[in-house]
C-alpha cells in the first residue's frame, strides 16, 4: 500500500499488569477505509482511544506505538497531543452528545473547533462552519448553525458532529460505532456521507463497528478483533467470502440479515468472549471453536501474513490443515 | 462496554488483598473516633465541666488544663468535650428527624405524583422561604429551649432540602426499566417503594445526611449563639463560642478550641459527603 | 369484577382497536399523538412483529398494552379482558399473564438485588409459595433460559449483557405468562449473543406456547421471529400482513424503503447500493 497515514504497531493497553489489548497492528493509507470489527470486550474501542490518547487511569498504553505521519502519538506530552488531536486526527462517536455541548449553539462549537486548529479568524471560521454543515448534508446550513443540539434530530446531530471533526481538515478520522444508535435509514445516509467525504477529501477512515452489514459496503479492509487481539485481517471481499479464522466465520454466520434461514436456529457461537485476566490457555477462541484441536490449547497462534491479509489460527479454514469437524465438548450457552 | 472489561480486569488483579485505606474510610474513622470521645465525655473529661474555680480563671494552657480555663475557672477541655457531646446529640437527632421526614415526604410526592406532588413540594418551598432564625424563635418561644425542641426545630428546618433530593432521586429511579418491570409483574406500592426504590437511593440519602449533619451543627451553634439554644450552665460548642466571644482578648482559647472542634467535625462530614459523591460520579461516568 | 367472556377457539389473545395515545405538550400546543389509531390482533402462540423507526410509536403501543401508561382512546382486549376497564386489583392479577422484556439488559434488573431475588420477586409480589418453593422456581427459571444455578447469588453488575437479558427473560416467565412483550429486547446485544437469545426465544415459544409481541427497528430480526408483521410510522400502521406476504411483496413504499435500507453482509452488493445512492444524490 502507499505510505500509511496512520500506522499502529504492536499496541497494547493494560490495567496494571492485566493486558486488555494485545499487540494490535494495522495501517491506513490516505483515502483508505478500514474497519475494526469485534464484539463487546474485544478491545476495539480501547485500541482507538489509546491512539487518540484518551485513556484514563488505570488504563494505560503498555507497549507499541501509534504513528501519525511518523510521530508516535502514545509518547507525546499533553500539549503536543492537544495540537494534533482534533487537528490532524479526529474522532466521532456513537453518541453525538459526546462531542456536542448542549449549552452552546452548534455553529459556535464547530467554529471554536475550527479556530483552535487553524489560523482562521471568527468570521472566516463562521463561513467555514456553514460550508462544512452543507458538506455533511444539513439543509439550510446557515440557520441550522444557530441551533442548539437538542433542536436537531438524531441524524442531524450525527452530521453536526462529523462537521466538527472535519473542521480542521484531518488526515485520519476514527469512527467509534457512529451508526449503531441510528435508525436503519439514517444509518445508511450517514454511511453514504462518510464514504463521500472520504473519497472527496482523501480522508483515511477507521470505522469501529460490530455490524457486519454496515462494514461490508463501507470498508475496504477489515481487521477482526477477539479478546484484545486482531485474529484476522483481510480485504473486505476476501473476508466475507472466505473467512479464514473460525471466529470470523462464526460471526458472519450469526449475523441476521434478510436472507436468514427461517426454519433453522441461527448458527450462534456457544459461550461468550473471555474477560481480560481470564484468557484460556492457547488460542483465546479455542473453548468456543468447533475446529479446536490439542494444539490450540497450547501456545497462542501468532498473527501471520496470508495473501493480502493475516490470520492467527493454526488451522485456518480453506487451508489443507483444517481437521475434520471434531466434536468439541458442548460449551453451554454462557 | 469497555468499562465492564475494565472492571473485570480490576477484579482479576485485586482479589482480596489488604490495601491502603481510602479517603472515605479515613474520614469516617476519624469522625467516629471523635464522636466516641465526645459522647463518652464523662469518661474522658478530666474535670466536671461545671465545676467553678474562680481563683483559677483564665489560666494558661498547662498540663493540668490543656485548653486552659474560662472566666469562672472551669476547665475548657472538659467543657469542649461535653459541649461536643451536646452538639452531636442535637445535630444527630436533627439529622435523623430530617432524614425520616424528608425521605417519606420526597418519596411520597414522587410516587403519588399529580396534585399531592404539587402540594407537598410547594409546602417544602414555603418552608424553605421562611427565615430559619425566625422559625426557630417562634418555636422556642412556644415550647421552651430544651434539647428536644432544638432537635425537632432543626430537623424540621432541614427536611425540605432532603425531601427535594429524595424526590429527585426517586423520579430518576422510577424512569428506569426495572421499575417498569416491577409494575408489570404486579408489585404493590409498598414493595415498589421499599424493595425496588429504597436500596438504590441509599447513597444520595447518605450524602444528604452528611450535609445535613454539618448544617445542623452550624444551625445549632447559631441558635445557641443568639441565646435560643442550650441554656447555661450547659453548653454546646455553639454556646461556648458565644460566651468565648465576649472574652476574646483575655482568653483566645475560649473561642479558638470550640471553634476548631466545630471546624473539624464539619470538615470531616464534608469529606465524607464528597467521597460518597465521588463513588457515585465514578459509577455514572462509566456509563 | 366480571368474568372474562369465554374464549372461542381461534380468538386472538390480543386485540387492539383504534388505539390512541396523546401526550400533553403544555399550554397553547397541540398534544402529541404518539399513537394515532392503531389496530391489530395477535393469535395465540404466534409472534406479531411490530417494526418501525424511533418515534414511530411502537414502544408507546407496548406501554399502553402493558398498562404502564394509560391509553387516551381505543380498545385493548387481552385474553378476554377489557384492559382499559379493569380496576387495580384485577389488573394486578392479570399482569402475571402479560410480561415484558426491555431493551437495556442491565437497566431492567434492579442493581441492588441478586439474580435469585429478581427471579423470585414476581412470585413474592403475589404471595405465591414460600421461600423454599420460590427459590426452587428461581433455579428452574435459570435453567429454562440456559443459565446455571450459580447465577442465583450474582448481582446484575457481574453479568454480561446476554446473561442479564436471559435473567430478564427468566423473570418474565416466572408467573407463567401467556403473552410476552419484547421491546427491542435484542437491540443492545452483540451479534453472537443476539443469535443465542433469538434462538432461546423461539425455543421457549415452541415449548411453552407463548405469544410474543416483538418490537424492533431491525427488519431482519423481525422477519426471523414473526408470523405476522405490522409496520408503524408516525403513530399509525402503514402496512400489515403475514410475514411471507410482507417480505415477498411489500405494498407500502415505506416498507420497501425500510427493506432496502437493511444492510446485507455482501460487500459487492452493498458497495453497488451505496454507489447508486450517491450517484442519485449527486445527479
Amino acid at each position: 500500500m502507499s505510505e500509511p497515514v496512520l500506522e499502529v504497531r504492536d499496541l497494547s493497553v493494560s490495567i496494571g499488569d492485566t493486558p486488555i489489548v494485545r499487540d494490535v497492528s494495522f495501517a491506513v493509507a490516505k483515502g483508505e477505509r478500514m474497519g475494526l470489527v469485534g464484539e463487546s470486550g474485544s478491545g476495539k474501542t480501547l485500541t482507538v482511544l489509546a491512539v487518540m490518547g484518551l485513556l484514563r487511569a488505570p488504563l494505560r498504553v503498555s507497549g507499541g506505538e501509534a504513528l501519525l505521519g511518523g510521530t508516535d502519538l502514545t509518547k507525546l506530552k499533553r500539549r503536543q497531543l492537544d495540537r494534533i488531536r482534533g487537528g490532524r486526527i479526529g474522532m466521532i462517536y456513537q453518541d453525538p452528545m459526546a462531542s456536542l455541548n448542549p449549552l452552546h449553539r452548534v455553529g459556535d462549537q464547530i467554529g471554536e473547533a475550527i479556530r483552535l486548529h487553524t489560523g482562521l479568524d471568527k468570521r472566516a471560521a463562521r463561513e467555514r462552519t456553514v460550508e462544512l454543515l452543507d458538506e455533511v448534508g444539513i439543509k439550510d446550513p446557515a440557520s441550522r448553525a444557530r441551533s442548539y443540539p437538542h433542536e436537531l434530530s438524531g441524524g442531524m446531530r450525527q452530521r453536526a458532529m462529523i462537521a466538527m471533526a472535519l473542521g480542521a481538515d484531518p488526515e485520519v478520522l476514527l469512527c467509534d460505532e457512529p451508526t449503531t444508535a441510528l435508525d436503519v435509514t439514517t444509518q445508511r445516509r450517514i454511511v453514504e456521507l462518510l464514504l463521500r467525504i472520504s473519497q472527496q477529501r482523501g480522508l483515511a477512515l477507521v470505522m469501529i463497528t460490530h455490524d457486519l452489514g454496515v462494514a461490508a459496503g463501507f470498508c475496504e479492509r477489515i481487521a477482526v478483533m477477539y479478546a484484545g487481539r486482531i485474529v484476522e485481517q483481510a480485504p473486505v471481499d476476501e473476508l466475507y467470502a472466505r473467512p479464514r479464522h473460525p471466529y470470523a466465520e462464526s460471526l458472519l454466520g450469526a449475523a441476521c440479515d434478510l436472507t436468514l434461514d427461517l426454519e433453522a436456529p441461527i448458527p450462534a457461537i456457544p459461550g461468550r468472549p473471555p474477560m481480560p485476566g481470564e484468557l484460556p490457555q492457547g488460542c483465546s477462541f479455542n473453548p468456543r471453536c468447533r475446529y479446536a484441536q490439542e494444539k490450540c490449547r497450547g501456545v497462542e497462534p501468532p498473527l501471520e501474513p496470508r495473501g493480502d491479509g493475516a490470520v492467527a489460527c493454526y488451522f485456518e479454514l480453506g487451508s489443507h490443515r483444517v481437521a475434520e469437524h471434531v466434536p468439541v465438548a458442548e460449551a453451554a450457552d454462557e | 462496554m469497555a468499562e465492564a472489561t475494565v472492571a473485570a480486569a480490576r477484579r482479576a488483579r485485586h482479589g482480596l488483598r489488604l490495601r491502603k485505606p481510602t479517603a472515605l474510610e479515613v474520614a469516617v474513622g476519624a469522625l467516629l473516633a471523635l464522636a466516641l470521645v465526645m459522647i463518652l465525655a464523662p469518661v474522658f473529661a478530666p474535670y466536671d465541666p461545671n465545676a467553678v474555680d474562680p481563683a483559677n480563671a483564665f489560666a494558661e494552657i498547662s498540663s493540668a488544663h490543656p485548653f486552659g480555663t474560662d472566666d469562672l475557672g472551669r476547665d475548657l477541655l472538659s467543657r469542649v468535650l461535653y459541649g461536643g457531646r451536646l452538639t452531636l446529640l442535637i445535630s444527630g437527632g436533627a439529622v435523623v428527624v430530617a432524614l425520616v421526614l424528608g425521605t417519606l415526604w420526597g418519596f411520597g410526592a414522587a410516587t403519588r405524583g399529580g396534585i399531592l406532588d404539587e402540594v407537598l413540594m410547594r409546602t417544602a418551598d414555603v418552608l424553605m422561604a421562611i427565615p430559619q432564625l425566625l422559625f426557630a424563635l417562634v418555636f422556642v418561644a412556644a415550647f421552651g429551649p430544651s434539647t428536644v425542641t432544638l432537635i425537632l426545630v432543626i430537623g424540621v428546618l432541614l427536611s425540605p432540602t432532603t425531601a427535594r433530593m429524595a424526590r429527585s432521586v426517586a423520579l430518576t429511579e422510577m424512569s428506569r426499566d426495572y421499575y417498569s418491570a416491577a409494575i408489570a409483574y404486579g408489585a404493590k406500592r409498598r414493595r415498589l417503594l421499599f424493595k425496588e426504590l429504597l436500596p438504590n437511593t441509599t447513597t444520595p440519602i447518605a450524602i444528604q445526611a452528611a450535609i445535613n449533619a454539618a448544617s445542623a451543627i452550624i444551625l445549632e451553634a447559631t441558635l445557641s449563639f443568639v441565646g435560643l439554644g442550650i441554656q447555661p450552665p450547659d453548653a454546646s460548642l455553639g454556646t461556648l463560642l458565644q460566651q468565648g466571644y465576649g472574652f476574646l482578648y483575655q482568653c483566645w482559647e475560649y473561642v479558638v478550641f470550640p471553634g476548631l472542634a466545630i471546624l473539624l467535625i464539619i470538615w470531616l462530614l464534608n469529606v465524607v459527603a464528597d467521597q460518597l459523591g465521588e463513588d457515585r460520579r465514578g459509577l455514572r461516568r462509566r456509563r | 369484577m366480571s368474568e372474562p367472556a369465554p374464549m372461542a377457539e381461534g380468538t386472538p389473545i390480543v386485540a387492539v382497536r383504534d388505539l390512541v395515545k396523546e401526550f400533553d405538550r403544555g399550554r397553547g400546543e397541540e398534544p402529541l399523538r404518539a399513537v394515532d389509531g392503531v389496530s391489530f390482533t395477535i393469535a395465540r402462540g404466534e409472534t406479531l412483529g411490530l417494526v418501525g423507526e424511533s418515534g414511530s410509536g411502537k414502544s408507546t403501543v407496548a406501554r399502553c398494552l402493558l398498562r404502564l401508561t394509560t391509553a387516551s382512546g381505543g380498545e385493548i382486549t387481552f385474553d378476554g379482558h377489557d384492559m382499559r376497564a379493569t380496576g387495580d386489583a384485577e389488573l394486578r392479577r392479570i399482569r402475571g399473564k402479560m410480561q415484558a422484556v426491555f431493551q437495556d439488559p442491565h437497566g431492567s434488573l434492579n442493581r441492588s438485588h441478586r439474580v435469585g431475588d429478581i427471579l423470585q420477586a414476581p412470585l413474592a409480589a403475589h404471595g405465591i409459595g414460600d421461600r423454599k418453593s420460590r427459590r426452587a422456581r428461581a433455579a428452574e427459571l435459570l435453567e429454562m433460559v440456559g443459565l446455571g444455578p450459580a447465577m442465583l447469588d450474582r448481582r446484575p453488575v457481574e453479568l454480561s449483557g446476554g446473561q442479564a437479558q436471559r435473567v430478564a427473560i427468566g423473570r418474565a416467565l416466572a408467573l407463567s405468562p401467556k403473552l410476552i412483550v419484547l421491546d427491542e429486547a435484542v437491540s443492545a446485544l452483540d451479534v453472537s449473543v443476539r443469535a443465542q437469545i433469538l434462538n432461546l426465544l423461539r425455543d421457549l415459544q415452541r415449548d411453552l406456547e407463548l405469544t410474543y409481541l416483538f418490537i424492533s427497528h431491525d427488519l431482519a430480526v423481525i422477519r426471523y421471529m414473526s408470523h405476522t408483521v405490522s409496520v408503524m410510522r408516525g403513530g399509525v400502521i402503514v402496512e400489515q400482513g403475514s410475514r411471507e406476504s410482507l417480505f415477498a411483496a411489500p405494498r407500502h413504499e415505506y416498507t420497501r424503503s425500510l427493506m432496502e435500507a437493511v444492510p446485507v453482509a455482501d460487500p459487492p452488493f452493498e458497495r453497488e447500493r451505496i454507489r447508486a445512492a450517491l450517484a442519485q444524490a449527486a445527479g
